[in-house]
């Protein structure tokens, strides 16, 4: 019986230690910092001589930040047209030069031609990745001027429906329907672009891209008319951005 | 101010950019199978001396009227069926006349282009089949076999069967 008293007692007081440590080991970790950081601010002779302070410092920084975007002319073009896109974008800023970027969105189509009556409908995600490289000598202020390339990847389904056909020699009428049909399409992107700061945290910014297929697949006699994330299904096309861009 | 104008004008001129669009319809958007007559001994292009009709089995439509004097020639495939029955009447000017039938056997495949361009149904030739009238050697001319050289019946104008014809001397 006292040796069990015993071991209870040990147990005990073993269960306080570890409780208490991690409390101990914070407050010596917290007396560091606060020692380390009581140091003397620099004082620069002139404004132009912190300027070229900070930006060698910045320079020197490989990792500054990242910001967060949404493109603008997508959902207009949704409201006002027959085909949209609702796109975000996330990017690196390394070195306020080089700007890895990450753009994820979902392409809507759904037209209908007034003279043929014929309707292609599709709604897809897809996505791009790509860098930036920003041109503009003084890279501090926030504007820049911007040229980068894009990978971009969509795999889609749409549908197509057409009044029926009516063979002109027997007079039969045979329904012209499509549902489902699967594609898939890989694109590079040219891009072209200049942003400029608003305030402290806000940008807006506008691209000019050049898109060509890199592959595609699709249905042998139902050729996509849109693609999500790529716009008209042609080799060779230009679309644009006007982003909203918070820095963080 | 003179930032937020050109910004402004950039954003219209993108969505014009995003707006403009072109159309690329084919220009000739009619689907019919190219026929070819050859002769059936020295398998050379024939230029047919004799006068052609080509009718529907039991529609009184005519594909092709009266033609001689030619090498080739365009007939249509029906849409909703997949067996087309053709009658081949020839005709001399002796008066001579035969007719022979050519069973066509196909796939209808629907074909989209694009929303500005019209459907259209394209055809997938699986067999042909020939009947003459009265036998062979009874006949002034007639069909003495036929080959699917070109499968896919679609808009371009080229060959999908070589009729080879055999003529009584």
């Amino acid at each position: 019986m006292p040796m069990l008293k015993t071991y209870k007692y040990i147990c005990v007081a073993l269960v306080s230690v570890c409780s208490v440590m991690p409390a101990v080991a914070e407050h010596y970790a917290m007396s560091d910092t606060l020692s380390s950081s009581t140091t003397t601010p620099k004082r620069y002779t002139s404004r132009e001589e912190a300027r070229k302070a900070l930006e060698k410092d910045r320079h020197s920084t490989f990792f500054t930040g990242f910001s967060v975007g949404v493109d603008l002319v997508g959902p207009i073009m949704d409201a006002a047209s027959s085909r949209g896109s609702v796109e975000g974008m996330c990017r690196a800023h390394l070195l306020e030069t080089y700007f890895p970027v990450l753009e994820i969105g979902v392409g809507t189509c759904n037209h209908t031609d007034e003279n043929t009556n014929l309707n292609f409908s599709t709604k897809s995600p897809y996505f791009r990745v790509g860098c930036d490289v920003n041109f503009s000598k003084n890279k501090t202020t926030g504007n820049r001027i911007l040229g980068g390339v894009r990978y971009g990847f969509t795999s889609f389904e749409y549908d197509i429906s057409a009044p029926p056909l009516v063979d002109p020699n027997w007079g039969t009428s045979l329904p012209f329907e499509m549902h489902n049909i699967k594609g898939k399409k890989h694109w590079a992107e040219l891009l072209f672009g200049i942003e400029s700061r608003v305030c402290s945290f806000l940008q807006i910014g506008w691209a000019v891209r050049y898109k060509f297929t890199l592959a595609n697949q699709s249905a042998d006699h139902a050729h996509p008319w849109y693609v999500p994330g790529y716009g008209r299904n042609k080799n060779g096309i230009f679309g644009a951005n006007f982003n909203l861009i918070f820095e963080l | 101010m003179k930032l937020n104008l050109l910004h402004l004008f950039c954003f219209i001129f993108m969505l014009n950019l995003c707006a403009c669009s072109e159309v690329e319809c084919p220009l000739d958007s009619v689907v019919v199978m190219t026929c070819g007559l050859y002769d059936a001994d020295t398998k050379e292009k024939l230029n047919l001396e004799q006068t052609l009709t080509v009718q529907p089995m039991g529609k009184d439509t005519v594909f092709l009227n009266a033609a001689n004097d030619m090498s080739d020639f365009v007939l249509p495939l029906k849409y909703a069926e997949t067996t087309d029955t053709m009658l081949f009447h020839f005709s001399d000017r002796w008066g001579q006349t035969a007719t022979d039938t050519l069973v066509v056997c196909h796939d209808n495949i629907q074909h989209f282009e694009s929303v500005e361009c019209p459907t259209v149904v394209f055809h997938q030739l699986i067999s042909v089949d020939w009947a003459n009238e009265n036998g062979a050697a009874a006949s002034f001319v007639t069909i003495d076999s036929v080959a699917i050289v070109r499968k896919l019946v679609d808009y371009a104008d080229v060959e999908n069967i070589q009729i080879y014809l055999r003529s009584a001397r």
